[in-house]
């Protein structure tokens, strides 16, 4: 299973970012290899439909689980399609949002927790 | 001509303004009002019109072909308002994102994209008094309003005077608005927020080469920052209307100004004629 983490760097002990569409990293935990890896979010730029882009971003990773903070109603319907579990609830770093998850502290959604353009305030 | 009537800053007073102008100017010529702040029109609560046309109006948006897609991803790759997510098995279509400008169906390697239409809004047509008035009136939820827009601003009938109602601001619906008229009435108030906005529009209207000319509402409160700034950037001031309780309850009672200080009549129509001296010029 492979567990997105929304991020503002690349690294596990990297500050998590509570925006989806909007964050700079997600750092990408691998529980069957026990490997991290990390990809640039390619929804940052542009106006609009920044979740949508990055929610196909993660598909294309086959990331099977995302932990996030905030998502928006067009994120969540581009990752129920695309079957990632959602996850939110993160705090502090990758470290210790992973941890909470693992421990089964993370609430799991399919419903947006803000409107559209959150992100952008 | 055609004569846009805008402001950056809402609520300074452009319907006052483009209805008492398109009524005054109505008595000695023909008149064609085109309220082109479809996201919220108000002019016909002043000029009162009775419809005689309804037509819907559609934007097209991309349609998939699941038998013929591939899930190459071309599509979300190149869409720049990400309307296209495509995933292992499926496509997902935000089409409130679509600007219909077609890439997506004109580059599919697999022809799986196609046009659809969506309905976004509807355009009015009649006559108030002996002017034409059109209006357009966008879907509720609806984001896209520049289709519209420019659907109201094909019905311009080069033979007429056209005066365009154009919303607040300076993003696309009213670059859509203003564009290719022939003058900007830009309405503000002498207020650090009027002044603020105004800058904003006048920079817009430099960009896309529009000549303009200031109405400022309200001209006897705030500051004299407004006439200022228009005196150092060489743009006209064409009229100040005072702040004045007569015309502020008029306005609460859907009268145009002209209707009863017909003193004002005679002011819109030399304001016309200025500008119809300056666009000539």
């Amino acid at each position: 299973m492979k567990i997105a983490v929304s991020a503002q760097g690349r690294e596990l002990n990297s500050p998590v970012n509570p925006r989806f569409g909007r964050c700079e990293y997600f750092v990408i935990y691998d529980q069957q290899t026990d490997s991290v890896e990390s990809i640039a979010n390619p929804g940052t730029t542009g106006a609009g439909g920044a979740g949508i882009k990055t929610a196909q971003a993660l598909a294309n990773t086959k990331v099977n689980v995302v932990l996030v903070g905030n998502v928006g109603p067009n994120a969540v319907e581009t990752l129920n399609a695309a079957k990632i579990d959602i996850y939110s609830g993160i705090t502090g770093t990758v470290q210790d949002t992973l941890d909470l998850f693992k421990k089964g502290e993370l609430v799991k959604t399919s419903q947006p927790s803000v409107e559209s353009h959150f992100g952008m305030k | 001509m055609i004569i846009s009537v805008a402001s950056g800053k809402g609520g300074t007073g452009k319907t006052t303004v483009s209805t008492s102008m398109a009524l005054a100017l109505n008595k000695i010529k023909p008149i064609e009002f085109l309220d082109c702040d479809v996201e919220e029109p108000n002019a016909h609560i002043f000029l009162k019109p009775s419809f005689i046309a309804t037509e819907k109006v559609n934007t097209p948006i991309p349609l998939i072909d699941n038998n013929k897609c591939t899930y190459c991803k071309k599509c979300s790759d190149i869409c720049v308002f990400n309307v296209l997510a495509v995933l292992e098995d499926t496509v997902l279509v935000f089409a409130e994102l679509c600007h219909a400008c077609g890439s997506c169906w004109y580059q599919c390697p697999e022809k799986a994209i196609t046009q659809t239409h969506k309905e976004i809004g509807l355009i009015e047509s009649g006559k108030s008094r002996s002017m034409d008035f059109i209006h357009g009136k966008l879907n509720i939820g609806e984001a896209m309003s520049p289709p519209l827009i420019k659907a109201v601003k094909s019905k311009i009938d080069p033979q007429m005077t056209t005066i365009i109602d154009a919303p607040p601001g300076t993003s696309c619906p009213v670059i859509t608005s203003v564009k290719d008229t022939d003058f900007c009435v830009l309405v503000t108030e002498p207020t650090p927020f009027g002044l603020n906005d105004l800058k904003l529009s006048v920079e817009m209207l430099r960009q896309i080469g529009i000549p303009c000319g200031v109405i400022i509402n309200r001209a006897d409160i705030g500051d004299d920052k407004v006439l200022q700034y228009c005196e150092n950037e060489n743009i006209p001031v064409l009229m100040k209307i005072p702040f004045d309780r007569k015309i502020a309850s008029l306005y609460a009672s859907g009268i145009p100004i002209v209707d009863e200080m017909p003193e004002y009549i005679e002011k819109f129509q030399n304001t016309f004629f200025e500008i119809e001296r300056m666009v000539r010029s």
